[in-house]
């Protein structure tokens, strides 16, 4: 309200101050001629002016004053000023008139084409503030980054981004933000996994040097870990180490039990590195070729296609439901495409499912709540 | 609420745009006085308006309030303060929302101070005024508006260009723009004599003093992006010939001419229709100007608005003020009488040399800027035309200006004695011939004409100071008489003298820096040490560091100099984190003689070598001197508000022939 108090307020000024002169009686408007003559007056006071403060000399100032005398006859002699035709009040009243209703509602019907009224300004002090809707994942991110500005050495606040990063897809930021939580708050298992993690989906699959640093310290710790020993081997891999990285697959697929949900993964790069034309490079996620896909794609096939993989996920979860990573993504993938009350069923039933660890629960949960899952 | 008020001011602002387009206009035909009143209060009205609309937009800059699409899309939270509010005219929409508040400015200037016009005249010029206005505000409202609403908000922006993150190109911008649209007040009153079909002896009172404001701010704008270019671009060049330069430096060209030809009209009543010719070309320049640089047509790193729409637009506005104004031109300029006469040696006669030779630089500018693209447009070839051609065109057109310059200001008006005026710059001439020669010992090498050039600098500057010593009668008049003539000389007279004297600076400057560059390219380990222009910089390694939006890789180089350590240099690569986009930071050390200038590359193979370019650039600082001190005579001629009339000398021979 007060908003349309204020624009009706400036309009109505302007408008008064832009059209009061229509109305106004005047006296003469003086014409060219005159204000010509002025100016050649002017100008005969500065030769004067000149003169005698020795700027020309007595000649100059002689030969100048003639010229601008000649000007002033020749001005004279010339006056051919039109005479004043003035409108009458019979025109002037309505267009007063005219002008007067057309500047506001013309400008108010524009403005209602291209304004957006009602919508508030968000400025960042605000929203930190948390006036707004706290609950949205980018007002939660933004907070907790402008905490982070104000307190780099904050290990715990990296350590809560970090994950939310990942969740958004911003890899080289998850990347940056697990190495801080590592700087500050030492290694562990989980932050050098998430690190790597992180450098591996930021360089498109690719193992970067730092990614297998960490892997490594992970296995020195625990041998036993699977994860970073997949990674590993697929770095050989790339490196072009075939051998090498068919050994360590094999010898993974050889302690893996039935159950073990990495299985297929190993089986596929085995059967890939043995024979790399018969297979298609299996691969985490979407390959290159499907977001090219989906990038061609109408909004609608997009749709569709997201869709599909959603689903995909779910029943493999309902099925094996001992996949803490698989819950995450599909508990993010809900959340990303709107469906707040699926993504709320997806952390209670991955409780459920994961029944028994109680780490992998916790971090569904965290992860659920950086999410702003149910909120 | 406040964007969106600022929002309504600036829909307000395109209906008050087009109501004072109308009815003063209407007014002044008819000659009613009230509705040509009317006039006054709408151009502060839009001003006011405006203002508004600005001071909004600059709020939610400065909040980073990302519900402004503008915002969102050019600003980020961490970025520093002075390039949040640098960012509202570092984007396409806000720059168009600052050149129309100045172009409103103007128009305000003009009603609030031009009591002196006739009536009609003041009517009509703000009606035109308003037309220019109009145009832009409709091509923002309806192309780019700056205050489009996003809902949701995103919760970052996306940054500015980090490449524009840097004080002396932040702040060019407003200069730039004041010069374009300055040239607008200059083209208006143009426009209406034409429509008058008279011009009044307050016209060039009035056009002079605004164009050389133009002027003043279009020579410092430009100069801070040669100087931005110089120490951000890392080329070690400070003029690249490149299509947005040219596109400021032909309106400052053409403007250059109208300054002086607005002179002898104001002087003498002379070159008037000339002078209304050079009024609408210099601002259709800037116009095309405007054109080249947000229509994309040309890629250069100044293109931010690669947009076909907007691009068809503004050429639709170009179009119609070049074109309408040069019809107009066409079918009124025969009715207009000529004015003063005078002999071809004269001081009218060597400005009109200067606009001449002034005109035809534009010229080849304008040639080598737009045949590539039309070429391309024609015969879908691409072709660059680069430096080589503009050296040879732009550069031997140069010569007999500068070398004409000196006589300007000593021959009298009306009729004067070359030979006389020749006599007097004697001293400037052997001095100008004795520094070529010092430049030639000392250097001893670079191309055979470059001390010619140095000496064409020297008598400009000498020729400078030889008629200040003449005016004051230095050596030729007691002391006392000597001071009192300096007092008494003239404001407007030094604003010449400094601004004269300030061309050849530059052109030491110029010459020097382009003749005398001294360059090395190679790769560096760190202790190993290149020398270049009489330094020695030992390379001492890289370090990272982190800046508040951007992470950089410092290389420090130690500078000595006969064994003695001056300084240490830091140049480095900066990479920003929003938008992620490397820049370069050269490391100069300043002197009279010249920079040294160091940039670091990239790292070669094993990680301790570095790509390094090290560069001397003799004299360099003098272009941008030169340019500062052009600046600074603009503005003390300007306080100068005193009429100026020009006292011819009694005609003692040949009868003078016409003007025009």
């Amino acid at each position: 309200m007060v908003f349309w108090i204020l624009i009706a307020l400036l309009a109505a000024a302007v408008t008064y101050a832009v059209t009061r002169p229509l109305l106004q009686p005047v006296s003469d408007a003086g014409n060219a001629s005159d204000a010509d003559i002025a100016v050649y007056k002017d100008q005969l006071a500065e030769i004067d002016a000149d003169e005698a403060r020795g700027a020309i000399s007595k000649i100059e100032a002689g030969a100048a004053r003639t010229e601008v005398q000649r000007r002033v006859l020749r001005q004279a002699g010339s006056v051919r000023d039109e005479p004043a035709a003035p409108v009458s009040d019979r025109i002037l009243n309505p267009l007063h008139m005219t002008a007067t209703l057309v500047l506001p509602l013309a400008s108010l019907a524009l403005y209602m084409m291209f304004g957006a009224p009602g919508l508030p300004g968000v400025p960042l002090a605000e929203r930190l503030a948390g006036n707004l809707d706290a609950t949205k994942t980018e007002d939660m991110v933004a907070k907790v980054e402008a905490r982070l500005r104000q307190k780099p050495d904050d290990g715990t606040g990296w350590e809560v981004i970090a994950p939310v990063y990942m969740a958004q897809g911003r890899y080289a930021d998850a990347a940056t933000a697990f190495a801080n939580a590592l700087r500050y708050l030492g290694e562990s298992p989980r932050r050098l996994l998430g690190f790597a993690d992180a450098r591996i989906r930021a360089a498109d699959g690719l193992v970067p040097d730092d990614a297998r640093k960490a892997l490594r310290t992970v296995i020195e710790a625990d041998p036993k870990r699977v994860e970073p020993r997949i990674w590993l081997a697929l770095a050989k891999e790339q490196d072009g180490k075939k051998d090498e990285a068919l050994a360590d697959f094999k010898a993974l697929l050889a302690e893996a039990g039935d159950d073990a949900p990495w299985r297929g993964v190993v089986q596929d790069r085995i059967a890939y590195i043995e024979n790399p034309n018969a297979v298609r490079p299996p691969h985490k996620g979407p390959t290159a070729e499907q977001v090219a896909k989906a990038e061609a794609m109408s909004p609608d096939e997009r749709a569709a296609m997201i869709d599909r993989m959603v689903s995909g996920l779910a029943d493999k979860l309902k099925t094996n439901g001992r996949d803490k990573d698989g819950w995450q993504r599909l508990i993010q993938a809900y959340q990303m495409l709107g469906r707040k009350d699926d993504a709320v069923q997806a952390v209670a039933n991955a409780k459920t499912a994961l029944a028994g660890d109680d780490v992998a629960i916790k971090q569904v949960e965290d992860f659920a709540k950086a999410l702003g899952v149910g909120g | 609420m406040i964007v969106e008020f600022g929002h309504f001011a600036l829909i307000l602002a395109v209906m008050v745009a087009a109501f004072q387009m109308i009815v003063p206009f209407a007014g002044a035909r008819r000659r009613d006085v009230r509705m040509m009143n009317t006039a006054e209060p709408a151009a502060i009205s839009q001003l006011i308006l405006l203002a508004i609309a600005f001071v909004a937009l600059m709020h939610a800059y400065v909040t980073s309030d990302f519900s402004v699409a503008n915002v969102a899309a050019n600003s980020h939270s961490t970025k520093p303060m002075i390039y949040k509010i640098s960012g509202v005219w570092g984007n396409h929409e806000g720059s168009m929302l600052l050149w129309v508040l100045i172009l409103a400015l103007f128009g305000a200037a003009v009603a609030l101070f031009g009591n002196n016009l006739p009536p009609t005249l003041k009517a009509t010029v703000l009606a035109v005024q308003a037309s220019v206005a109009l145009a832009f505000l409709l091509f923002i409202v309806m192309t780019s508006d700056p205050f489009l609403r996003l809902d949701p908000a995103p919760a970052d922006g996306r940054g500015l260009n980090p490449i524009l993150q840097d004080p002396a190109l932040a702040f060019h911008p407003p200069f730039l723009y004041i010069g374009y649209v300055g040239f607008s007040i200059a083209f208006s009153f143009a426009i209406a004599a034409l429509i008058e079909g008279r011009i009044d002896a307050a016209w060039a009172r009035w056009v002079r003093p605004w164009t050389l404001a133009a002027w003043m701010f279009l020579t410092i704008g430009i100069a801070m992006g040669s100087w931005w270019a110089y120490y951000e671009l890392g080329w070690g060049g400070w003029w690249f010939w490149d299509p947005v330069e040219n596109a400021s430096f032909m309106p400052w060209l053409a403007g250059t001419a109208l300054l002086h030809s607005a002179l002898v009209m104001e002087k003498r009543e002379a070159l008037k229709v000339w002078t209304v010719l050079l009024a609408i070309l210099t601002f259709s320049l800037s116009l095309m100007g405007a054109f080249i640089v947000r229509s994309g047509v040309l890629t250069s790193v100044h293109s931010f608005a690669v947009d076909p729409e907007r691009g068809v637009f503004i050429l639709g506005i170009l179009v119609l003020f070049t074109g309408g104004g040069l019809a107009l031109f066409a079918t009124r300029a025969h009715e207009m009488r000529t004015g003063g006469l005078f002999q071809p040696i004269s001081r009218e006669g060597t400005l009109v040399f200067n606009n001449l030779l002034l005109v035809t630089a534009t010229a080849t500018v304008l040639i080598g800027t737009l045949y590539p693209l039309v070429l391309e447009g024609v015969t879908g070839e691409k072709i660059s035309v680069g430096p080589p051609f503009f050296n040879m065109t732009f550069g031997p057109l140069m010569i007999p200006l500068l070398l004409a310059l000196p006589y300007g200001p000593l021959l009298a008006w009306k009729r004067g004695d070359l030979v006389g005026v020749t006599q007097r710059l004697v001293f400037a001439i052997a001095g100008a011939l004795l520094l070529a020669a010092l430049a030639y010992a000392a250097f001893n090498r670079g191309p055979s004409l470059a001390p010619f050039g140095i000496a064409l600098g020297a008598f400009v500057m000498l020729g400078a100071i030889t008629e200040w010593a003449l005016r004051v009668k230095l050596g030729s008049a007691p002391s006392d008489e000597v001071i009192r003539r300096a007092k008494n000389l003239p404001r407007s007279q030094y604003g010449t003298l400094l601004a004269h004297f300030g061309v050849g600076l530059m052109v030491i400057g110029i010459v020097g820096t382009t003749a005398y560059q001294e360059e090395r390219i190679l790769l560096m380990k760190p202790g190993e040490t290149v020398t270049v222009g009489g330094y020695d910089a030992t390379f001492k390694g890289v370090k990272a560091e982190k800046g508040p939006n951007y992470m950089e890789d410092i290389a420090s180089f130690e500078i000595t100099r006969g064994g003695e350590v001056l300084t240490t240099l830091l140049p480095s690569k900066r990479l920003y984190d929003a938008p992620p986009q490397p820049t370069t930071e050269s490391g100069i050390l300043a002197s009279w003689r010249g920079d040294l200038y160091v940039v670091i590359g990239d790292p070669q193979g094993d990680t301790t070598a570095y790509a390094v370019r090290a560069y001397f650039n003799p004299l360099v600082r003098f272009i941008w001197l030169g340019a500062l001190i052009m600046f600074i005579g603009g503005g003390i001629s300007l306080t100068d508000r005193r009429l100026r009339v020009g006292a011819p000398v009694k005609s003692r021979r040949a009868a003078p022939v016409p003007a025009e």
